[in-house]
């Protein structure tokens, strides 16, 4: 089931996360996608740990949605955490998000997220980049080679 | 100022005094010159009379009388009648006596060989000096020897004779005249003890009731001017032998035919007044400077203590609270200073007390502006989220069950979805404005001209099928923050775009005016326009003076254009008139 992730999705909002699939499902990137609702269980799931214990961890995914404000663990930790280890740091974030704050925009850079994006408003312009994502970071760029 | 009153005042009083000294030393005086002159008269006339006496005495004689009555031709001897004049010659003084019948002939004569000029007609007429011997005959003829005793002055040479003519009567008869001729010479005691009597620098003189001669006892002079007018009345004038000021009066000298007149210096008399003016002026400048010095000190124990108030106000005006008025007295300047040093410490006081509490009430304010901001951006940003959610599920309602839609519910979808997007631009912008409250505003050098253009092609890409045509003429740089000031421009631009955008031939221009040092930088469209009414609205959040319908919009857009200037510490003004477009000019100070 889980065994060729491509988009890991960190949302704890269920309706913003409904709508990300129901655009990347558009465009057809749905199909291998995983939703976890916390900062917690995201780094659970990408060191098969806790929950995912028993996940394989071979396959990494293609790249990582990750929001900032979310409970118990947040975004910024979360990144902090996968950019600092060898197994995961090479995995793509892609930081969406409701905040502008420039401080946020800088220890994201900093922490060395790939992306950054400020979810917009409306929905139509939602979609759009949301697909617009999809599109760039699983068709057109490479993805780093799987490393066990 | 006051030494000016003194000296006015003590110049009066002095010049008024001196005034009626001078007036009551002058009565004094003339007072004392009538008396003189009275006395005077009375002495020479008493002594007149005491000669007078004498040659009566003689003239009464029986020699004299019978020597008189005798018929010419049966005189008796002259000897006894000799014997009784040389009586007379006794006296010193008498130089000859002469016997007169009552035709004015001379009978006889005794004489002492003493004065020459009295006898010169016999001796010394080859000398051809007017030796005329003094004659009385004409006072006997003219019948005036009745009246008076002592006959005028008569002059022989350079000496003066008077006759003391008697009448020789027997029974009642006049038979002829006595006459006792003495020199008019005054022995120096004389002089002395008269001119004790009438005191120093006093003249007089005798002179005959005709002014035919005039002497001071001792020579001949010249007639006193004024003289028939000082008779009996007081007369000044000045006198001609040393210009000194004098006043005069004159009397008859009663049994005689002389007139005395008496002289007195108006300097003499006026000595005392003088000297009292003398001492009037020096006690008057010692008046003067006492009272000055005394003013003098007086004012400067009060104005320097009122300078050292009117310093230390001065000081406090100005701002520096720690001065004091150092004055120590237990007067009523004292008291003064007291109250003011009291005064400047409340008001010390007072300021810093204030001071405190606007410091306080700024910081409380600070605080409250600080929360209702993060409130104000929280609520923004909370806002967000269920409005994406709601937009969200609106889009996948008509994009999966459209289909099933009938044009109302086309309608009411599409109603709800406008809506949304109309709140999450006003969202935006309201985060837009909140933010700028906290943001600092960095002063670099903007080049202006490339952001209103930047600003012109982004916009465009909004308007594709709008033919704008849009003129951005030189804007010179200015010193300010560029992120906000662009806003500003799209704001400013994008309005003159939208508005104009129901005009078939939209022109926009944005230029620059130079005013001496400053700027002003305006964009004009010639779009649908506004009532100038209303104007002062326009700059406030929500406001707006259009409808949706016409031109859609927040409200907050020229909000935050006026928001930013304000913190640049420019400003913004709007010219326009309905269907005339309008022109915004705003300015951005160095």
């Amino acid at each position: 089931m889980l065994n060729q992730v491509e988009v890991l999705l960190v949302e704890d909002n269920i309706h913003d996360a409904e709508m990300t699939i129901r655009a990347l499902r558009k465009v057809n990137l749905a199909n291998n996608l995983v939703h976890v609702k916390d900062g917690a269980e995201a780094l659970d799931f990408i060191f098969a740990q806790g929950k995912f214990a028993d996940r394989e961890t071979v396959h990494l995914p293609k790249v990582i949605l990750l929001d900032i404000k979310m409970p118990k663990v947040d975004g910024i930790e979360v990144l902090r955490q996968l950019k600092s280890r060898e197994s995961s740091k090479v995995i793509p974030v892609v930081i969406m998000t409701s905040s502008k704050e420039e401080q946020d925009i800088i220890s994201s850079y900093q922490l060395g997220v790939n992306s950054y994006v400020v979810k917009p408003v409306d929905f139509e312009g939602f979609a759009k980049a949301v697909s617009q994502l999809g599109l760039y970071w699983l068709l057109t760029n490479q993805p780093p080679v799987n490393q066990p | 100022m006051i030494c000016l009153l003194l000296v006015i005042v003590i110049v009066l009083f002095g010049t008024i005094s001196y005034m009626g000294v001078r007036r009551a030393s002058l009565s004094i005086g003339q007072q004392r010159l009538k008396s003189l002159t009275e006395q005077l008269s009375s002495l020479f006339q008493q002594n007149m009379h005491v000669l007078a006496t004498g040659t009566k005495a003689i003239a009464s004689r029986q020699e004299v009388v019978d020597y008189l009555q005798a018929a010419p031709g049966h005189q008796p001897t002259s000897e006894p009648v000799m014997a009784a004049l040389q009586k007379l010659l006794a006296d010193s003084q008498t130089v000859r006596v002469e016997l007169y019948d009552l035709e004015g002939r001379e009978v006889l004569h005794a004489e002492t060989v003493k004065t020459r000029a009295f006898t010169g007609r016999a001796s010394r007429e080859e000398d051809g000096a007017d030796m005329t011997r003094p004659d009385a005959t004409k006072e006997i003829t003219d019948g005036s020897a009745d009246s008076s005793f002592a006959g005028k002055f008569y002059r022989a040479g350079d000496s003066l004779y008077f006759p003391i003519i008697v009448r020789v009567t027997a029974g009642g008869r006049a038979l002829g005249y006595l006459i006792r001729w003495r020199p008019v010479r005054a022995t120096p005691q004389a002089i002395a003890q008269l001119s004790q009597l009438i005191g120093a620098k006093a003249a007089f003189y005798f002179g005959n009731r005709d002014g035919s001669l005039w002497t001071d006892l001792l020579r001949p002079v010249a007639a006193p001017i004024m003289a028939t007018a000082s008779l009996h009345n007081i007369v000044s004038y000045r006198s001609p032998d040393n210009g000194n000021k004098v006043i005069a009066y004159s009397l008859p000298v009663v049994g005689s035919k002389w007139t005395l007149l008496v002289e007195l210096s108006e300097g003499q008399l006026l000595e005392a007044a003088n000297r009292f003016l003398y001492w009037m002026v020096g006690i008057g400048v010692l008046l003067v400077v006492t009272g000055s010095l005394i003013a003098w000190f007086i004012s400067r124990s009060f104005t320097r203590p009122l300078e050292k108030l009117q310093r230390a106000t001065a000081a406090i005006a100005a701002g520096d609270y720690s001065s004091t008025v150092a004055v120590h007295r237990r007067d009523e300047l004292g008291k003064l200073a007291a109250s003011f040093n009291s005064m400047v410490a409340q008001v010390f006081h007072a300021r810093e007390e204030l001071e405190n509490r606007v410091r306080s009430r700024t910081q409380e304010l600070e605080a409250v502006n600080r929360e209702l901001e993060a409130f104000s951006y929280s609520v923004s940003h909370d806002l967000r989220a269920p409005l994406r959610a709601v937009s969200g599920y609106a889009m996948m309602l008509k994009e999966d069950y459209e289909d099933s839609f009938d044009d109302e519910a086309k309608r009411i979808t599409g109603n709800i979805l406008s809506n949304v997007r109309m709140m999450g631009r006003l969202i935006d912008d309201l985060i837009g404005f909140s933010r700028l409250g906290k943001r600092e505003v960095r002063r670099q050098v903007v080049d202006m001209k490339a952001l209103a253009e930047q600003c012109v092609a982004e916009l465009s890409l909004l308007w594709p099928e709008n033919k704008f045509v849009i003129v951005v003429g030189s804007l010179p740089s200015c010193m300010g923050d560029e992120d906000l000031l662009k806003q500003v421009w799209m704001n400013l631009i994008g309005n003159a775009m939208k508005y104009s955008s129901k005009n078939a031939e939209a022109r926009i221009t944005v230029g620059s005016i130079k005013e001496r040092r400053e700027v002003e930088y305006f964009i004009r469209d010639n779009g649908a326009g506004m009532d100038m009414r209303y104007a002062d609205k326009l700059f406030k959040v929500f406001q707006r003076l259009h409808s949706q319908e016409e031109f859609e919009g927040t409200g907050v857009g020229l909000a935050l254009v006026k928001r930013i200037l304000d913190k640049h510490g420019g400003d913004i003004v709007v010219e326009s008139s309905p269907g005339n477009g309008a022109t915004f000019s705003f300015r951005i100070p160095d």
